[in-house]
């Protein structure tokens, strides 16, 4: 999908509406700790995975 | 009374399985009839524009213990990818391990599941492992270094009850590790059932989150794993083929009174 420009991990997540806990993201096939979200910057071609907890057994 | 399960002390021995709830409050309600403390959630792609209430965060509110789950997996690889993003997104080294030999009937692979086992404990996982109701691979997965297995009773969402009982016991016996029934349970009286085998906890999905009144057969199993819980402990009277007289068999009258 289509983002404003490059953004960190927070901004990107707040853009799509994700909520910030119970999820896990990961860039370009690397999972990225939380600790290091708000220095991960993503932008144009990045490949982003974010997970977060739905109902399941 | 408290039970210990890996790093867990618990006081209900009924875990809840949020998946088949038509929406997040059928399983808070859920939680909040049965006092469960635990509660399982899967992990899957987030959806721009959907929901974006976090199941995470109202069960985190309600005080519960989110544990995620492996399920989706069909080898050893994708499992360790799941509980990867599990620990990372629920900042916890709990994980249920699900390994699935097909979609069709959700039984655990037994040889991607040992792999995965022995490769979580070493990743530093607290491992709550899914597993058949056979006791040589239960005891295989002990011998990993896992927290509890977790037998099923029945296939997942097939509410046949508990189709080996004997096998169950059988792991409750063999095992010095917590044994939880998982899956298959269908009503009030299989969880009872499980819990007079002997194990120490039971956990439970469809037969909640997909019943007509979820809320109402939260509280019926959450009563059926006490009341099991309870007979277990009591001591069952063995069986026998034939009757033992509960009135004394002495001290009978004359029967030829006139009355």
């Amino acid at each position: 999908m289509e983002l404003g420009g490059p953004a960190t991990v927070p901004d990107l997540l707040a853009q799509i509406g994700a909520p910030s806990n119970g999820v896990a993201i990961a860039v370009n096939g690397e999972i990225i700790s939380r600790s290091r979200w708000s220095e991960t910057r993503v932008g144009d071609g990045d490949i982003v995975e974010v997970i977060t907890a739905m109902q399941g057994g | 009374m408290a039970v210990e399960i890996g790093s867990l002390t618990l006081q209900s021995r009924l875990i809840l399985g949020s998946g088949g709830a038509s929406s997040h409050k059928v399983v808070l309600d859920a939680l909040h009839a049965s006092g469960a403390e635990v509660v399982t959630v899967a992990l899957r792609r987030f959806r721009p524009g959907s929901n974006s209430s976090s199941l995470y965060q109202e069960l985190a509110d309600a005080g519960a213990i989110v544990l995620p789950n492996t399920a989706g997996a069909h080898t050893a690889n994708e499992a360790r990818t799941l509980a990867e993003l599990g620990r990372e997104a629920l900042q916890t080294n709990r994980v249920k391990l699900e390994v699935v030999i097909d979609d069709r009937t959700l039984l655990p692979d037994p040889i991607e599941l040992v792999e995965a086992a022995k490769d979580f404990v070493r990743a530093g996982f607290e491992v709550f492992a899914y597993t058949n109701d056979d006791p040589a691979l239960a005891r295989i997965l002990a011998d990993a270094g896992v927290a509890a297995v977790m037998p099923l009773g029945s296939p997942i969402g097939s509410g046949m009850g508990i189709l080996n009982p004997a096998n169950i016991a059988l792991i409750v016996e063999l095992l010095d590790l917590p044994v939880i029934l998982d899956a298959g349970i269908g009503t009030a009286s299989d969880a009872a059932l499980a819990m007079e085998l002997g194990v120490d906890g039971v956990l439970v999905a469809s037969a909640i989150t997909r019943a007509t009144d979820p809320t109402k057969m939260a509280r019926a199993i959450s009563l059926a794993v006490q009341a099991g819980r309870d007979a277990w402990e009591a001591g069952r009277i063995a069986r026998r083929p034939l009757a033992v007289p509960s009135s004394p068999l002495e001290g009978l009258p004359d029967f030829n009174l006139v009355g």
